[in-house]
């Protein structure tokens, strides 16, 4: 069993499915298409440029560098959360001002958590792969691969 | 972090619930980049202009802020229209426009309803603390200005409008706002939207500098946008053109992380217009200003635009052009001139839509249905020589 210590930034504990790429998350463009618009706000990633094409984020442990691109991604995320359509759990090299802002916006405003852990370890994507079963805690920041 | 008596106050709820939250928002986002306090921001810019049906807790937390009687505290200014001419589809869309704008006005923020608020409405001097949005008015704000701001979200943009106040975290302290990587361009003609797109990938989230060429600021505004959007840069300096960087020596505190060079190829290799046919051109991600308007527009008088062409402009700019010869002579010509915003528009309406051709980086990065072509390769498809 691995174990891996980051930096907790949004509290609460989820075990889940990793969904893990190394390439960088532009939300807004992925998530914002009519597709998922008119079918109550899924969340699945449409850039067909991406490894993650076609997938759904959903109740997954969301395993990724960090989010680029437009600066609606924080309401992105907070819509996506308010519907409960979100990923479950989100661990990121490196936390971004708006990844983070979309879910402190969901803990402040609907008092829904999703638990974001910043692990800035260049291994990242070696140490969890897609399909682990994944333990995170963000009140501690500790990750555990159970599975 | 360090709060004032005041600021303890409101946590606690003594200028209401509105404050309250907006201001406990602020304070768990500062927490979590490790921000010593809170700061007192010059400006806003809101990113929030588009009334898509699906932004509930947004409206909620307008709603709630009109109710309580909040103002802005600064002066705020606002992101574009969606759309001009509200058809019957796009109303199922953006059916909230109506209220968002009305309510927004209430809130006292300035309805320049431009990307470009950096033209007339909200320049920052030098040194300035922000709490701005959208993406590519952060790159001009940070670069071009030598104000401060981070990439703030549509939500948290509102919080700190109606506060005031932003934490002081990232590109509000010197230490973050130092070059990291270096940029050489060897290209003797530099397409800018192009080299934003390639450096935004690049890059990422890095601080880069470029070695001294020569621009304009348009080709700067045009460069930021494309890559703020292919990446998550929000601020880059030149060598010799910015105001942080006058020299190589004054941006530079070691050696750089890494030296990018991106040639005349790559820039070329964007131009992806021989992919497939496009059917309409669009000028104008960010919006375009008077100075952008005149030099484009030179080439359309007395001609005829053989594909729909569009100039998506600064609002304040398509009203200084009222009565004069240039917009006679661009509706002759045929150009559409609007000043919706390019991206939601054709994002909204994108059903059946024709293929687009643009020279903005930002566009073609996000719009399915489009391809980037140069300034020159957009005017030659408009029906119209360079």
């Amino acid at each position: 069993m691995k174990e891996l210590q980051g930096r907790g930034i949004i509290s609460g504990q989820a075990t889940g499915k990793a969904l893990v790429t190394s390439q960088p998350l532009n939300l807004t463009s992925g998530l914002s298409k009519p597709w998922n618009l008119f079918n109550r706000l899924a969340a699945v990633y449409y850039d067909r440029h991406h490894e993650l094409y076609k997938k759904d984020l959903y109740n997954r442990v969301l395993v990724f560098p960090q989010t680029i691109g437009s600066t609606f991604t924080g309401m992105v995320i907070l819509e996506t959360i308010r519907r409960g359509r979100a990923p479950l759990a989100m661990v990121v090299q490196q936390a971004d001002t708006l990844l983070t802002s979309g879910l402190i916006l969901a803990e402040v405003w609907l008092h829904k958590k999703v638990p974001l852990i910043e692990v800035p370890d260049p291994q990242l994507f070696n140490l969890i792969k897609t399909n682990d079963l994944v333990e995170v805690n963000g009140d501690t920041g500790a990750i555990r691969i159970i599975g | 972090m360090n709060l004032t008596a005041e600021e303890k106050g409101i946590l606690q709820g003594a200028q209401g619930k509105g404050m309250q939250l907006a201001l406990s928002t602020l304070v768990r986002y500062g927490e979590a980049f490790a921000a010593d306090r809170m700061v007192e921001i010059h400006s806003a810019h809101l990113a929030g202009s588009f009334g898509a049906f699906i932004y509930r807790t947004y409206y909620d937390a307008i709603r709630l802020m009109v109710k309580e009687g909040l103002k802005v505290k600064v002066p705020a200014t606002l992101n574009p229209r969606p759309l001009e001419k509200i058809k019957f589809l796009d109303r199922i869309m953006i059916s909230q426009q109506g209220f968002l704008e009305a309510s927004l006005a209430k809130l006292g923020v300035t309805p320049n309803y431009s990307c470009v608020c950096y033209d007339r409405e909200n320049i920052p001097p030098q040194g300035a603390m922000l709490a701005w949005a959208e993406s590519s008015a952060v790159q001009f704000a940070n670069s071009v200005l030598g104000a401060r701001t981070n990439r703030n979200s549509v939500t948290i943009d509102l919080c700190s409008a109606v506060t005031g106040k932003t934490p002081r975290f990232g590109y509000l302290l010197d230490q973050n706002r130092r070059g990291q990587v270096l940029v050489k361009v060897k290209a003797k003609k530099i397409d800018f939207p192009a080299l934003g797109f390639l450096l935004g990938k690049k890059v990422v989230n890095r601080v880069p500098v470029l070695e001294h060429l020569e621009c304009t600021r348009d080709d700067l505004k045009n460069m930021g946008a494309a890559m703020a959007a292919s990446g998550a840069v929000a601020l880059f300096h030149i060598e010799g053109v910015t105001p942080e960087a006058p020299t190589m020596k004054d941006i530079f505190d070691r050696e750089p992380d890494e030296i990018i060079t991106i040639t005349e190829e790559e820039l070329a290799s964007l131009r992806s217009f021989e992919k497939s046919k496009p059917e309409m051109v669009v000028f104008g991600c960010p919006h375009l200003t008077m100075s952008e308007v005149k030099t484009l527009g030179e080439f359309y008088r007395g001609k005829q635009v053989k594909l729909p062409t569009y100039f998506c402009m600064i609002p304040r700019v398509r009203q200084e052009l009222g009565g004069t010869d240039l917009l006679r002579d661009l509706e002759a010509a045929g150009v559409r001139v609007t000043a919706q915003c390019p991206l939601a528009a054709w994002t909204i309406r994108a059903l059946g839509r024709k293929t687009i051709l643009t020279n903005s980086g930002k566009l073609y990065y996000y719009l399915h249905k489009s391809e980037y072509g140069a300034t020159e390769d957009c005017l030659k498809f408009s029906g119209v020589s360079s």
